[in-house]
């Protein structure tokens, strides 16, 4: 793996996902905005995986990659929804994935310059 | 790198995301059968609701009085589960004290082939009216929060009663 995609994954996968945690332990400690502590790391985590499949896939975005993505976040709800998994199974949370996967997919280009060897 | 190398991370980082999707999410979970086990009469605004302390060690009851001043923004008091049903004590009157939350705990008992059985330590909480004794149920949902399985309840009744 090159430098580059090594520095990316860190800016784009592992820092985002470090953002997440921090406000999950954080937000038990302190008070913290409701939106804040339930949605930013969920939109992170989503952030996280799109940028993730980027990356290995090149920076082009291939658009079975991404429709399995997008479908892999309905279905984590859905699951929830249908008591397969603990959780709520909220249509709010996928519109935070679709609007950070969304960030994710605008800023692509950008990062694939930058990172550009 | 080759397309099957990148197929195959691209699976492991779905399974990865997934498996820590599960793992981070308990500190906003909530149980969507709640309006079966809040009774309907239960306000948290009128008066203080009494809640069992912790079943398990102090560090436990630490975490969870904690967690509730931090997040149970009603009032509320933690009380050992004798004073709790002691209706001569200090907490006798069911005016100010109308509902309790009590937990029952246990271990379930689950089994994969091939490596047998788990024990899996849970708590339940569910709500007692205090003044006709009325135990309300348990949720039905599938709980697998351990020692923390107060913070989905008390995420549930936030929710329901959101200011």
């Amino acid at each position: 793996m090159r430098k580059a995609q090594i520095l990316d994954l860190l800016i784009n996968v592992l820092f985002p996902l470090s953002i997440g945690i921090s406000i999950y332990f954080v937000s038990g400690k302190v008070g913290v905005n409701r939106f804040i502590r339930n949605e930013i790391p969920d939109g992170l985590w989503a952030y996280s995986l799109i940028s993730v499949i980027l990356i290995i896939w090149q920076r082009k975005i291939k658009a079975f990659w991404i429709c399995a993505t997008l479908l892999f976040f309905l279905l984590f709800e859905l699951l929830q929804y249908f008591h397969v998994i603990n959780g709520t199974g909220d249509w709010q949370d996928v519109v935070i994935y679709f609007c950070f996967s969304y960030i994710a997919l605008a800023s692509n280009n950008f990062f694939r310059l930058l990172f550009k060897s | 790198m080759k397309t099957s190398v990148r197929t195959f991370l691209s699976f492991a980082a779905f399974g990865i995301f997934f498996a820590a999707g599960i793992a981070s999410s308990v500190a906003h979970q909530t149980y969507g059968d709640a309006a079966k086990w809040i009774p309907k009469d239960f306000n948290p605004n009128d008066g203080v609701l009494l809640i069992q302390m912790h079943p398990l060690k102090r560090k436990q009851k630490q975490k969870m009085q904690q967690w509730l001043e931090q997040n149970y923004t009603y009032s509320f008091e933690i009380a050992n589960e004798v004073d709790i049903n002691n209706k001569e004590g200090k907490y006798a009157d069911t005016k100010k004290y109308p509902f309790a939350v009590l937990w029952r705990s246990g271990e379930d008992v689950s089994y994969t082939a091939g490596s047998g059985q788990h024990f899996s330590w849970r708590m339940y909480g569910y709500f007692v009216d205090r003044s006709t004794d009325k135990a309300y149920p348990s949720t039905s949902w599938a709980n697998a929060y351990g020692q923390n399985g107060y913070i989905p309840f008390f995420n549930s009744v936030l929710k329901r009663y959101k200011k």
